[in-house]
């Protein structure tokens, strides 16, 4: 990058259940919690960056960049919506980075949400699924469950994983959720309760054939929001920001049948490849990830694909607890999507926030120890469209 | 009766499944329809309890299967239980309703194999 | 009222009653969930959990909580026959309860289904263990559902795959009458009907007499 990014202010609202209010208003409620943050007071931000998926379709509204600045009284700081898909958290990221990074801003605001628990659940289906290929997927009744559940099941065949590994992953997930005060899902769950006792047909039912109901993320409200500015006027906000130090996007086939192994998610791959590259860092360096678990398969799968673990033994790691608060690499202590749960617009935000708690070292119980440098993935569509960053903490 | 198609790159001969605008190899425009034959098999599937909007069906039957020719396709299964595998063919029929219009495509249903 | 209706509605049960053996379900975070049919002197304590949530709008929690009331109520006063309630308990606390009234011999009117803890699927069992003492022990050949809410009709229509008759009158409201039949019951039973007996004694007493909590809708609110 031309010159350096910092993270120097972030904030969420708590992820769940918003009734009442709209999504302009969660969005504006993360935006002050990360300008507060920021400590930015009177300076002028030079471009706002909005990130949702649905907000047309689920909230009525559009174009809610200019409805941002608008009630922030930021104008006229330019001002964009970006959708992306599942990705559109990352992707609005990564455009802020680079309006700092050519020198265009020094200072931006990137706010993701969205709002989708008033709507039916057949009808959010709908509603995401219109991402996959119109004609080779859409039309044949496809969601993004029954993708991962396809995928699933050929990464059972080919390397011997096993229900009690995505088991192990809610499990994970769940109890890391415990610890984070803005997670949607606050609920304790046992291998028995979910996979072994004979309820467990009731406690977590079929989704997708093998995905049961706790292998998929929930349907959540909410909204995060992180200001960025050039690394070299960072020291003026804060005494220790957070270097954006890798970026990395990459694209696959919209259809997932037509890749030619479809079980590896080769934008993962290249994604990552480039933001260590760029970073001048491998993934043995990291001391956290935060990955897209939309589904409990992909925590194991992006495991592997990011560079973390050779294909195939994600599931082996995850086992010997290398990936729990404690192990080598913890994965997911925010709780994930899984737990902390996914509105879509604001995944990919939410994990640049809970990157910079944990270098900074306000992660309250779920700290790992120490954390210098992070990593994290926003995975769009079924991994047609990826995202990764690595952050550093700077001293 | 319909043929279920692919598509052929008269350039460089990649053949794929759905239509792209340039071949996905190696960029050209000059593209062919070619069959894509009678029996492909099932490579994944999954029985979807939770649907959208716009199916009826509970569980729904998808899976990705490949034909002779390596071109592989997603589609709905017309079976109760399958296995990977499994010796299928394509089928014209309805699939599901996208506002409120019922959409056709080809699905996929068991060989029955003549007793010779 | 005549003393001929008075002395109707006195009589509390007039078919044969039978008692829901009480059973044990684990949960999916491994607690423990038991459900025990209440005696009719058992109701005010489960009126005075359910009152915080007649103003709840939410997820229509008020129209369920009003309709469980006065249910109840009128069960306790003589007012409706042949009536039961189920109540799960969870480490001792009420989690959530769901009501019956039979009709006759043959035939079970589902009433309600409340939850209290929500996100732990307690209404799926409650729900089911209320339709297995319908059939399994009193033996009615069917019994007759509706929903007033867009949840319970996705719970209850679509998972237990209920048939609409369309010509029979449910004594809530006027939608739809969803019936479960016998046969239909005993097909879904392996994949919705679960629990152990006997009790172990030690959870039986604690759910004798429940504590009873802020329901997690209202807690959520706050």
């Amino acid at each position: 990058m031309l010159r350096q990014v910092a993270v120097i202010g972030c904030g969420m609202t708590k992820f769940g259940r918003h009734d009442g209010k709209t999504l302009l208003e969660i969005m504006v409620e993360a935006s002050l919690r990360a300008i507060d943050d920021a400590k930015i007071g009177e300076r002028d931000v030079d471009a706002v960056y909005v990130s949702t998926m649905l907000s047309g379709e689920l909230s009525n509204q559009t174009a809610l960049g200019s409805a941002l600045v608008d009630q922030l009284g930021l104008m006229p700081a330019a001002a964009h919506r970006l959708e992306n898909g599942p990705a559109s958290g990352g992707s609005a990221v990564k455009n802020a980075c680079m309006a700092v990074a050519s020198g265009f801003c020094d200072l931006v605001l990137v706010t993701g949400g969205e709002k989708m628990r008033h709507i039916s659940g057949d009808r959010i289906t709908d509603l995401i699924s219109t991402m996959v290929h119109p004609t080779a997927e859409y039309v044949h009744g496809v969601t993004l469950p029954a993708l991962a559940a396809m995928f699933t099941r050929l990464y059972m065949h080919r390397y011997g994983l096993k229900r009690e590994h995505l088991a192990k992953v809610a499990i994970k997930n769940h109890a890391n959720a415990l610890k984070n005060p803005y997670a949607h899902i606050h609920q304790p769950i046992t291998i028995e309760g979910i996979l072994y006792a004979k309820e467990a047909e009731v406690n977590n039912p079929l989704v997708a054939d093998p995905l049961r109901l706790f292998d998929c993320c929930p349907v959540t409200d909410g909204a995060a929001s992180v200001v960025l500015c050039a690394a070299e006027i960072a020291k003026e906000f804060c005494d220790t920001p957070v270097i954006v130090a890798g970026l990395g996007q990459a694209t696959d086939t919209l259809a997932v049948h037509e890749r030619e192994d479809p079980t590896l998610l080769k934008a993962v791959q290249v994604a990552s490849q480039k933001a260590f590259k760029m970073a001048k860092l491998t993934p043995a360096d990291m001391d956290l990830a935060e990955l897209h678990d939309a589904f409990t398969i992909l925590e194991i799968a992006e495991s592997e694909d990011s560079g973390f673990f050779a294909k195939g033994t994600g599931h082996k790691a995850l086992e010997e607890d290398v990936t729990s608060l404690g192990g080598k690499l913890p994965i997911n202590p925010s709780g994930g999507l899984k737990a902390r749960g996914h509105p879509v617009g604001a995944t990919g935000v939410a994990q640049i926030v809970e990157l910079t708690w944990q270098l900074r070292g306000e992660a309250g119980g779920r700290q790992v120890q120490g954390a210098e440098k992070a990593y994290c993935c926003n995975f769009g569509g079924f991994g047609n469209n990826v995202i990764s960053f690595v952050l550093t903490r700077r001293n | 009766m319909q043929k279920m198609t692919g598509f052929k790159c008269e350039k460089c001969g990649k053949m794929f499944y759905p239509k792209h605008a340039r071949c996905p190899r190696c960029g050209s425009l000059e593209l062919k329809e070619i069959d894509l034959g009678n029996e492909c098999t099932l490579m994944t599937y999954t029985k979807l309890f939770a649907v959208p909007e716009g199916v009826e069906q509970i569980p729904l039957l998808l899976g990705i299967v490949e034909f002779k020719n390596g071109v592989r396709a997603l589609g709905q299964i017309v079976a109760e239980e399958v296995e990977i595998g499994a010796t299928l063919q394509p089928v014209w029929g309805p699939l599901r309703k996208v506002h409120g219009k019922t959409v056709s495509g080809f699905k996929f249903e068991p060989v029955k194999r003549k007793l010779s | 009222m005549s003393e001929d209706q008075e002395s109707i509605l006195r009589v509390d049960w007039d078919i044969p009653r039978k008692i829901y053996p009480p059973k044990v379900v684990t949960l999916a975070s491994g607690e423990k969930l038991v459900i025990r049919e209440i005696e009719r002197g058992e109701v005010p304590p489960i009126l005075e959990a359910i009152r915080p949530l007649l103003t709840v709008e939410k997820d229509y929690y008020d129209i369920v909580s009003a309709r469980v009331y006065a249910e109840l109520l009128g069960w306790y006063r003589y007012r409706v026959k042949n009536e039961y309630c189920l109540i799960g308990v969870v480490n001792g606390e009420l989690a959530g309860l769901v009501n019956n009234r039979l009709v006759n011999e043959k035939v079970c009117m589902s009433l309600h289904t409340l939850a209290l803890k929500r996100g732990g699927r307690i209404g799926a069992h409650l729900f089911a263990a209320k339709q297995e003492h319908a059939i399994e022990n009193y033996s009615v050949d069917e019994v007759w559902v509706t929903a007033e809410s867009p949840i319970g009709f996705r719970r209850w229509m679509v998972e237990w795959s209920l048939q609409p008759r369309p010509d029979l009158q449910h004594e809530l409201g006027g939608v739809t009458v969803y019936v479960l039949t016998k046969e239909n019951y005993y097909k879904l039973k392996p994949q919705k009907v679960f629990g152990e007996r006997p009790v172990p004694e030690e959870l039986y007493k604690e759910s004798l007499n429940p504590k009873i909590i802020i329901p997690d809708i209202i807690r959520q609110q706050e």
